[in-house]
């Protein structure tokens, strides 16, 4: 009877230590779940009384081609940009690890554009992908390449975006270095003994050493990309001036991402009934990915031995 | 003992986390606190002066910036030494995002300066105060606007907000590249203007454009005026939508026939870096690059302050052969005065929307912002009327040609739905039939 009381005591003890975190968890997290799914189904504009409508925002945003259209667009970044960022950070993580003089220059150099705010970073970019005057078409045509209108034409401005991505994957490199240093350097010179080159100690013994790690940033990275939205608002806000209007999503609807979609639909067409019922099937899509992905990742981890 | 101590340091972490939720609260009741102490009081607490004759406060938004955000300032500092019953207090808010939150969270500001268009859309949302019943009661004399002025900020019969100033578009048209052209004289109609944009555009060895003669750039006049001066209409009287226009198709095909015979990939490289360069000292006009600009009264002035040399004269927007009449149809958009339906203080608002938008208010607005009157009485000021380019403005707006903004909850949409209509036709991926078609399936719904 006393230990039940005992541990009663430590229970309640436990709850009123954690309840700081237990208070901050009920009003900023659940509370705004339950409240974006009870909005979900009402028609609702942020400011008045919401209303019923039942499942009617659900049916909308199922016949709405903008919502496929930005959720293939998200889908784009996640799954092109992903892949080519994770190799470019590699490669210059594999650059940075070599021994040579001015690394520490180097590995600075790499990782700066990190650090730059998105907004000032995206401003540079806008003016280097001017058609005339910008660097990126410039380069190109000391090759004889007449570049694109890269942020005109539909058919460029994904890949623009793209661009812009590799020049932001300092963190990623660190934590890419970070894997490849320990990585025991007894497996390369028992390989080198083997008569291994340098290509074949990379894939059979690099790459199977830091697969683990490089999944575990495909899967950030791809949830990241699903929340892609500050890039694209500024350049197609920098862009309004050429077509008027606020609420639009590049050439073509070709930039608009999905959580971009679901701020328009929230605060610019005050819909904020439809943004929610969007942004659940978000959490869906994102919670399908993250179990699909945290399972390929315990098996990446399995065959590697780790623990 | 043990027991007591854990309580206690849990309970204090509960407290600690209670009152971080709770600061801003408490903060408010303070502050609250030490107004009534000093004899101020919040604009909320009562809806007529107080009896100690201390001013009430009236909070007004405003999304200009930088020295923009300073005329407004000063206009409100002459507000306040006006008269003493309320104290306005300014604010640079540019995120319209955080005038929605505001409304929702029970802090609205009482006055907010928005466009005329997002006054629709907030009326027809529920959040605009209707001024009527405060026009009725003073029998406010709602003529010294302009009818246009006064038809943007009016619903249902009902008004929902001042006029401030006004906005149009008309064609500034570049003397020198005119007379390399052939031309002594601008345009009257779009086939003239097409014919002398032809003659004026240069292209380099590569194909680059160097001089834009067709005033495809900025998008939004081709999307408006390029449009009205056939007499097309993306919406009609009743505020239908209406992209089955005969005008837009007329429009466009010439649109279409000038990017054929350029190249879209060479238009569209000139303008990408007219928009990155726009309304700076390389702005494409001001370099002396596009024959013909369709722009704002402001574009006088921007060209002075960048020393810009190009001899420029500005005239009507044409109209057609067939419609001469349409000479000058052009967009028509206030910056307007509303008092959301959350306000604190109403009286207050109403009361300083009355001045700001008045001879008084408006001709300082109007001065510091470079934006065209709402009221008459301003059109033959001799201040407004000096400013670089007003009086040619001045007399497009005297005849009533504007294109009012439709009564649509869902006009932002619509908007972003032709944009993306357009940009199909000027990639080439669909032909203006094919686009209007498409479009007029897609805005069926709209409200």
């Amino acid at each position: 009877m006393k230990g039940r009381n005992a541990t009663q005591r430590d229970f309640i003890n436990g709850l009123l230590f954690s309840s700081p975190w237990i208070l901050g968890f009920l009003a900023f997290s659940v509370y705004p779940l339950i409240s974006s799914l009870y909005y979900s189904l009402t028609k609702f504009n942020a400011v008045t009384a919401p209303q019923w409508v039942g499942l009617d925002n659900y049916k909308d945003i199922f016949s709405d081609p903008l919502v496929w259209k930005s959720l293939g667009n998200t889908l784009f970044m996640a799954f092109v940009s992903t892949p080519i960022n994770l190799f470019v950070a590699l490669l210059l993580a594999s650059i940075v690890c070599a021994d040579f003089k001015g690394r520490g220059f180097v590995r600075t150099a790499f990782f700066l554009p990190s650090v730059i705010p998105m907004v000032a970073a995206t401003m540079v970019w806008i003016w280097m992908f001017d058609p005339t005057y910008g660097y990126i078409n410039n380069v190109l045509s000391w090759f004889g390449i007449s570049g694109p209108a890269w942020l005109m034409d539909a058919h460029y401005t994904k890949w623009a975006l793209v661009l812009m991505g590799t020049w932001n994957t300092g963190t990623m490199m660190l934590v890419c270095m970070s894997a490849l240093q320990s990585v025991p350097r007894s497996y390369y010179e028992s390989a080198e003994i083997d008569g291994a080159g340098k290509v074949a100690r990379f894939f059979y013994i690099t790459v199977p050493c830091i697969a683990h790690v490089l999944v575990y940033q495909a899967i950030l990275s791809t949830i990241n990309a699903f929340q892609y939205f500050q890039q694209v608002y500024i350049i197609i806000s920098a862009n309004a001036g050429v077509k008027g209007g606020s609420a639009a999503g590049g050439p073509e609807n070709s930039i608009l991402m999905y959580p971009l979609y679901v701020f328009h639909n929230a605060f610019t067409y005050l819909k904020m009934g439809k943004a929610s019922a969007m942004a659940w099937l978000l959490f869906i899509i994102v919670a399908i990915l993250t179990v699909f992905m945290t399972k390929v990742t315990r098996k990446v981890t399995e065959n590697a031995g780790g623990e | 003992m043990k027991r007591a101590i854990s309580i206690i340091m849990a309970a204090g972490m509960a407290a600690l986390a209670v009152t971080g939720c709770g600061s801003s609260s408490s903060t408010q009741a303070t502050t609250a606190q030490t107004t009534a102490a000093s004899g101020e009081t919040t604009s909320g607490e009562t809806s007529a002066p107080a009896e100690n004759k201390e001013a009430q406060v009236i909070t007004f938004w405003y999304n200009n910036t930088g020295d923009e955000a300073a005329v407004y300032e000063k206009a409100i500092s002459e507000y306040n030494a006006s008269q003493s019953n309320y104290k306005v207090e300014g604010l640079s808010v540019t995120d319209a995002q955080k005038v929605i939150v505001a409304m929702s969270s029970n802090e609205s500001p009482d006055v907010i300066k928005i466009s005329n268009q997002t006054v629709v859309q907030y009326q027809k949302n529920g959040l605009l105060e209707s001024l009527q019943p405060y026009a009725d009661k003073e029998s406010f004399d709602s003529s010294i606007y302009s009818e246009q002025a006064m038809n943007a900020n009016t619903i249902d019969r009902a008004i929902y907000a001042l006029p401030l100033d006004a906005y149009t578009i008309q064609m500034y048209y570049n003397k020198e590249l005119l007379k390399e052209a052939g031309y002594t004289e601008p345009p009257k109609t779009m086939e003239e203007m097409y014919e002398m944009a032809v003659k004026a555009t240069k292209v380099d060895g590569s194909g680059n454009i160097e001089v834009l003669g067709y005033p495809l750039f900025p998008y939004a006049s081709a999307r408006q005026e390029l449009i009205y001066g056939f007499g097309g209409r993306w919406w009609d009287e009743e505020s239908n939508v209406t992209p089955d226009n005969a005008g837009i198709l007329e429009s466009l095909n010439m649109n279409v026939k000038y990017r054929d015979q350029f190249g879209g990939k060479a238009l569209d490289g000139f303008i990408g870096t007219a928009n990155t360069n726009r309304y700076t000292e390389q702005d494409m006009f001001f370099q002396g690059k596009q024959l013909f600009r369709l722009d704002g009264s402001w574009l006088p002035t921007m060209m002075k302050n960048f020393k810009s040399t190009v001899d420029y004269g500005i005239t009507l927007i044409p109209g057609t052969q067939a419609n001469p009449e349409l000479r000058g149809t052009s967009r028509y958009e206030t910056d307007s005065v509303a008092v959301p339906a959350m306000a604190k203080n109403k009286d207050g608002a109403w009361d300083f929307t009355k001045w700001l938008c008045s001879q008084e208010g408006a001709k300082i607005i109007d001065l510091g912002t470079g934006n065209l009157p709402a009221v008459k009485a301003l059109y033959d000021d001799a201040d407004i009327k000096a400013v670089p380019g007003f009086t040619e403005f001045i007399d497009a707006l005297k005849q009533e040609k504007g294109i009012q903004y439709p009564v649509m909850a869902d006009y932002d949409e619509y908007i972003s739905m032709i944009n993306a209509t357009l940009d199909t036709v000027y990639s080439g991926s669909k032909t203006p039939e094919e686009a209007l078609k498409a479009l007029a399936g897609q805005s069926a719904n709209l409200k």
